[in-house]
Order: C-alpha cells, then structure tokens, then sequence
C-alpha cells in the first residue's frame, strides 16, 4: 500500500485492533458513553448500539502470562477464552459496563457462569441462540432477543423503541454494504489490501463507535481504489475458521509468499453476507431472522453442508488457489468442521491445509514452514 | 480392522453371549445379567431391522426413546462403540480393537474419543431408516451428528435435527412440546408407525416408576455404608434410558425392585464387609470412566474407598414427568432429554442446575471427597473447573482434580489414578 491518506487510516484501524481499550473507547468513556462487551457474532450489536453503548467483541490480550486464569480453568479450555478471561481477572476490561455471553461454544458459554459465579460485572447476559433455523427457532431466538432488549433497557435506564432499532439496523447494514465494498476489491487480480490489513480493518470495527468507523471505512475503501495493488504474490487463499482476530498471524502466512484475498470467519465474510431486511414490520423479527437464517452459519449450528457450499462459492468467487483451515486448539467444533470442509473440498480438489494455533501468536516457524509446503503443493499442480 | 453392520451385530451378539457365560460363574455379578440379556434382545432386534428391514432408527438415550419405545419402534445408540467400554474388563479383544481405531481417527487427538470412536467406525453402524441427530450437549455430539449425515451411505437417510434450548424456563418447556410433537410427526412418516398418546402416557409412567425406584437406589447409598459398589446404579439408569429394550418396560420395573431389595439385604447382611470397602465415600461429578469397573475394582480393593453417588445415577423429582395434560407430557420429554442424565446434567445448560446436585449430594450422602471435572472431551467442564473448586470449598469438602479420558484408559491408567488416589487420600487423612 502506498497511499498515505490510506496508510493513514489503515493506522487508525491497526490502533483500534493491537489495543483493546484503544483511544476510540476512551474518547468515548470520557464523554460518559457506555460500552457492552460480547462474545460471538451471532449476537446482534444492533441491539446494542439501540441502547445507546458500543459493541465491543470481546478479545483477550495475547502477549500476558496465563497466571490467575489457572485457578478458574482446566489445561483443556481454549486458549481464547482462557486470554480472555485472563485479561477479564486483570481488570484490563474494566471499562465494559457489561457483557452479554452468546452459548455458542462448549469454551465461551461457561465465560457466562465464571462471571457470574465471580461478580466480574454488574451487568452479565446470557443471550441463546438457536442450532436449528426454522420458523419456530426464529421464534424463539426474537423472544430472546426481546429478552435481551428489557434487560438491557432494565440495566442501561433507556427505552429501546422500534425506530431507535431500526436507526441501528441502518447504521450496521450500513457497515455490511461497506465491507462488502471492501472486500470486493480483493476480488480483483491485483487486491490492493493484504489479508493482514482487512483483517486489521475488520476487527476494527468491533471496536469502536460504529459511526466513526462507517466513516473512515468509506475513506478508506475509496483510496484504495487508487491502488495499484499487489502482485507477484505465489498464490491466492481463503482462511476458514472461527475468530480468528490476529492480523499477525495472517501476515505470517502472507510473508511466504501468499495473499489471503477472503475468508470465512466470525470476523470475515460472514459477517456481512446480505443485510437485515429493512422492510420487515419487526425490527427484532428481522434481526432474528438475518442472523439465523440468512447470515452464513458456522459449527454452532446445525447443516455443515450448507457451510462447505457457503466455503466453496466464496472461493470459486474470489479465484482462491488454496484454503486454509486455522483454529485454535482444543476446539471441537473447528476441529471436526475443518475434517469435514478437507473432505468437501477434494471433492472440487481444492488443496485444504488445517493449522492449529494457540491463540497467542506462537510456532511461527512451523506455521511458515507448513505454509510454505502448502504453496509448493499449488505452485506444483499449476505447473 | 472396517466392518460391515450386520458382521459387527453378529460379533457383538457372540461377546455379549460369551461375556454372559463368564459372568454367570460370579455370583456377585448376576445382578447385572438382565442388563446383558437386554443388549443381547437389542442387538437381535437390530439384526432383524437389518436382515428384514424393519424401520430402525439410530438416536441416543437424550433423543426421545420414551416415543419411541411408545411406538415400537427399534433404536441403536450412535455412541454404542464408545459406550462398550464398560465392559473393558471383560472385553479386551474388543477394546483393543475400538483403540486401533481411535488412533487412526483423523480427528485432532483433543476432541473427544467417544467422537473419534463413532467417526472411525462409522462403516459399522447400520444405516437406519432415520437418523435424530442432536446439538446437545456438547459441541462434539452435535459436530459428529453432521459428520454421520455427510457420511456417503447416509446421504439419503432422512434427518431430524432436535433442537434443545440452553435454560431451563417455561419457554424451553413450551419449546420442547413443541419439538418432539415434529419428533413424532416425523418418526410417523418415516416409519410407518402411529402414535398413540394413551400409549405414549403408559410408557411414561412407566419411565416415572423407574426414576421413582431409581431415587429409591439413590436413597439407599445415602446409608453408611452404601449397599451398592461403585457405579452400580449406573446400569440402573442404562436399563431405564440407554436400553431400547429397557426403556419404558415393565421388566425394567421388576428388575430395579429386585436391585432394591438386594441392597436392602445387603444392608441387613454383613455390614463389616460393606463397610469395608467403603471408608472413603466419593461423589464423582463428571461423567465417570467407561471402563470404570477396573477403577471400581481399584478404588476397593487398595483404598476401601466407594463411589457412592456420580452424577449419572443422580435422580431427583425433575425426572419425573407430568403426565397430567399432553402438552406437560411432551414438554417434559423433552426436558428430560436435554437437561437430566448422564452427561447432560452436567454439560448442558448453566451451571446452576449442576452445582445445586453437587451440593445436596455433599450435604445428604456424607461425602468425603469429591473428584472433579476431569474427563478430556469436556471442554466446558475444563472452564468451570474453579467454580467447582470454590463450592467444594464452601462445602468444606476435599476435592481432587484430574483429567481422564471416559473411552479410552490409556490416557490416564488406572496405575496413574492409583498413585493419585494414594497421594490424595493421604494428604487429605482419608481412610
């Protein structure tokens, strides 16, 4: 990337991602705003931002000692969750004024009960949401999310009305359009962004106030088309997995020689694939039914099949040349859908390589070594 | 070693036949006989659903089997493989080969060997006339449900995903009526076979008995000493939930009366001997060990140490279904299926639920310790490990944390539990 107006902004959403209570958040607590933490993306932050807080993904700080967090959990939990929790026992997120558990995971659904058993916040929220995707689940899932909407009116002394939701669906599917834009230039031959740079972007925006972030993100996008872009890259490739939120860890697997052009992941393409209906008469209805029946799902939910013809279209639409399978370790639902995605994928012989990681950035020789076999094995088959 | 379903029925049938030869020289083991003699009359009716073919459908004990024992209709445990393992000590060809198995599994080694035995046996399984796949409790039950229904030979096999809500309120309840009303309407087109909710009422009942006698069994370890060994009430609650043949049966009935009435007269008979085996009174809150006989055998006879009450024996009135209206009926099926039983009282859901058991188990059957939650494919478990740690400490109860594998000895044996029971107990001045 040469464009400095571009390289600016980039900096702006590299800030946001290295720090997790970085100066947006600040700015925004020093003005008396309120910030609600949560745990998966199947919770809808336009909920959220209706009570007038910003939604903040919740991460861990990944360069600290797992010390306290011993004393809580097991050698067999993620090292997410145990980062996470960590960072919780630190007091480094402290400035959430609340946080709201998605049960998407054996790991993160007991990050529920740890803060509850242990008083870690005032406002902690259990949100379920649903494996199935049918009428009576979509049912059940806008009750829950009615749920969520009273407590946090309850917690936040607001009044979530309809339109102050539909204002919010706007505004995200306002952020959706624009990723969208986003990540079509890297549909191009010569992406002008690298996989480590969107990925920066993306996590950004779950980190800061959404306004600011459509904003630079619309700048963004519109210096970038000034871009030359990048070639001479060996070949073009696609990262399935969970939420995978370290940019470094993409740059690691970029500096072989590759270029991550798309993904699918809980911070990727998923995450704006279509939009909430704008139409619908019920804005919970219609988040309930965008999350759960039209947004691409992941191992939560049932219907794996659909998830490898959600994988293959994405990469047959960005020329991908390999996949990478990255999870963390100990995670049953990645470890299992990475077997599956293998299987489907030598189906359209579609070269697949699974890496586990913890989540803290370590092995980085071994995961450039396997990376570069990896590109080896594509170069061959192009030859 | 890959294995056609009806060669691997018929190989279970001559192990189940012949491990029953052996056991009928024990006199001490022919309490648990009925229990073979059912998996003996379940592996027949599976042959016969092969050969004839019959409606059989592939499902486990947490999806429904009061329908579908209702209904007459014939089921198979996905997780039997796995599940066999409590018969390790007496099946030791077996079990070496559903090893074999296990290490060649291309699954990562972390997820959980009841998994990797189902997927790297998977030829094995008959391919029913209908599949409930589930997502709970656990992410692995609900990952190796998608992986059986992208299995090639089950491509055409007609699916039922059970959906069970995370809390237990009266939304899940109405949910759940909700939900196994489509179970039936779906194992009706499937199968052939009709519902009839007086039936359906009568099965239950039946099932409210079992649980009644199970808190009966229950009631009776709270005693000092316990009547039962280690683990014994377990098969009780096989017969009940985990047996296509047991569950709703009025044989079940009769076979844990006459359970109660050996530990009735065991109470009345030696107690020296009891009490022998039992100055350690442990609760063991995690799934325990499949091939837990070798760890009852180990507990008693170097530490006279009993596991007196583990959570999948564990029954109290949420067990038990009301039958009074159809919609409570079905509600409660559903409930019972997600929330009560092995594994799911302490997997599924908030953790709520399982620490209240946890405490009134301490509290009611003079537990000495209590082993924490150790086996390998609970990953949730692993994260509430210190919440369990800190009850135990309000309940000044001593604790033991470890990790095992439930299906696969080799990961902790039973020498390694030996020295860290030894350590234990003797730090801690039991015994």
């Amino acid at each position: 990337m040469t464009n400095e107006k571009a390289l600016k902004i980039l900096e702006v959403f590299l800030e946001a991602t290295n720090n997790i209570f970085n100066v947006h958040l600040r700015e925004w607590k020093d003005k008396g705003g309120r910030i609600t933490g949560y745990t998966c993306s199947y919770l809808p932050e336009e909920m959220i931002s209706a009570a007038g807080c910003i939604p903040f993904r919740l991460r861990g700080k990944r360069d600290i000692s797992l010390e306290s967090v011993d004393g809580y959990m097991g050698q067999f939990s993620c090292t997410y969750v145990t980062h996470l929790y960590e960072t919780v026992l630190r007091e480094d997120l402290n400035f959430l004024d609340g946080i709201v558990v998605i049960n998407t995971c054996d790991h993160m659904r007991r990050i529920y009960d740890n803060a509850r058993f242990y008083n870690n916040y005032d406002f902690v929220h259990l949100t379920t949401v649903p494996r199935k995707s049918g009428r009576k689940e979509v049912e059940f899932f806008r009750e829950e999310l009615e749920i969520l909407k009273n407590e946090l009116e309850a917690q936040y002394s607001v009044h979530i009305t309809d339109d102050r939701l539909w204002e919010s669906i706007r505004l995200h599917n306002e952020t959706r359009s624009l990723r969208n834009e986003l990540y079509h230039l890297r549909k191009q031959e010569r992406p002008p962004i690298t996989g480590a740079e969107t990925l920066a972007v993306m996590v950004a925006g779950t980190a800061m106030p959404k306004e600011e972030y459509n904003r630079y993100l619309k700048e963004f996008i519109d210096e970038l088309r000034t871009e030359k872009g990048n070639d001479g890259y060996r070949a073009r490739l696609m990262v399935v997995g969970p939420s995978i939120e370290d940019p470094e860890f993409f740059r690691v697997i970029e500096d072989s020689g590759a270029l991550i052009v798309t993904d699918s992941t809980c911070y990727g393409t998923r995450l704006f694939q279509a939009k909430v209906d704008e139409s619908d008469d019920d804005p919970l209805s219609a988040l309930a039914r965008y999350y759960l029946t039209t947004r691409p799902g992941c191992p939560h939910s049932v219907g794996q099949s659909k998830r490898s013809d959600y994988v293959k279209r994405i990469a047959q639409d960005y020329a991908v040349n390999g996949i990478i399978g990255a999870r963390i370790k100990f995670c049953e639902n990645w470890g299992m859908e990475h077997h599956m995605l293998d299987d489907a994928m030598k189906e359209d012989d579609i070269p697949f390589l699974i890496l586990e990681k913890e989540y803290q950035l370590g092995g980085v020789g071994q995961v450039r070594t396997r990376v570069q076999a990896f590109l080896e094995i594509i170069e061959g088959r192009q030859l | 070693m890959k294995k056609e379903p009806l060669e691997f029925q018929r190989e279970l049938l001559e192990i189940f036949g012949s491990t029953r030869e052996m056991l009928e020289e024990e006199e001490e083991l022919h309490r648990i006989l009925p229990i073979l003699d059912a998996e003996v009359i379940t592996i027949e009716k599976t042959i016969e659903c092969i050969e004839q073919e019959k409606p059989l459908i592939c499902g486990s004990y947490f999806t429904c089997p009061e329908i579908f024992s209702a209904m007459d209709i014939h089921w198979y445990n996905i997780a039997a493989p796995a599940f066999f393992n409590y018969l390790a000590l007496f099946l030791d060809d077996l079990m070496e080969e559903v090893y074999a198995s296990v290490d060649q599994s291309r699954l990562p080694n972390s997820v959980c060997t009841a998994h990797r035995i189902s997927t790297s046996r998977i030829e094995a399984y008959p391919v029913p006339t209908a599949f409930i796949s589930v997502s709970h409790p656990c992410d692995g039950y609900r990952l190796t449900n998608e992986y059986f229904k992208q299995y090639r030979p089950w491509q055409n096999v007609e699916t039922f995903d059970f959906e069970a809500p995370y809390r237990i309120d009266g939304r899940g309840m109405k949910f759940y009526a909700s939900e196994v009303r489509s179970l039936i309407d779906f194992l009706e087109k499937h199968t052939g076979n009709k519902l009839d909710m007086a039936r359906l009422k009568t099965v239950v009942e039946e099932t409210n008995k079992h649980y009644e006698l199970l808190m009966e069994c229950n009631d009776l370890c709270r005693s000092i000493p316990s009547p039962f060994p280690s683990l014994a009430n377990l098969f009780v609650w096989h017969m009940i939930q985990n047996s296509p043949v047991g569950n709703g049966s009025p044989e079940t009935t009769k076979f844990i009366d006459q359970w109660i009435k050996d530990g009735v007269n065991r109470l009345e008979g030696n107690k020296d001997d009891l009490q022998d085996e039992e100055k350690i009174r442990i609760l063991w809150t995690d799934m325990v060990p499949f091939w837990g006989m070798e760890l009852a055998v180990l507990l008693r006879e170097e530490f006279g140490a009993k596991i007196v009450m583990d959570l999948g024996s564990f029954s109290d009135s949420t067990d038990i279904i009301d039958t009074s209206t159809e919609e409570s009926m079905l509600g409660g099926i559903g409930y019972r299926n997600a929330h009560n039983g092995l594994m799911l009282n302490v997997v599924h859901g908030p953790i709520d639920d399982f620490l209240q058991r946890i405490v009134f188990i301490v509290k009611n059957y003079s537990i000495d310790c209590v082993i924490g939650l150790g086996h390998i494919g609970h990953k949730d478990c692993s994260a509430t490990q210190g919440i369990l740690k800190d009850t135990c400490k309000k309940l000044n109860v001593h604790l033991l944390d470890f990790s095992y594998d439930c299906f696969d000895s080799r990961v902790t044996t039973v020498d390694d539990m030996k020295i860290l029971f030894a350590n234990f107990f003797d730090v801690m001045g039991l015994g």
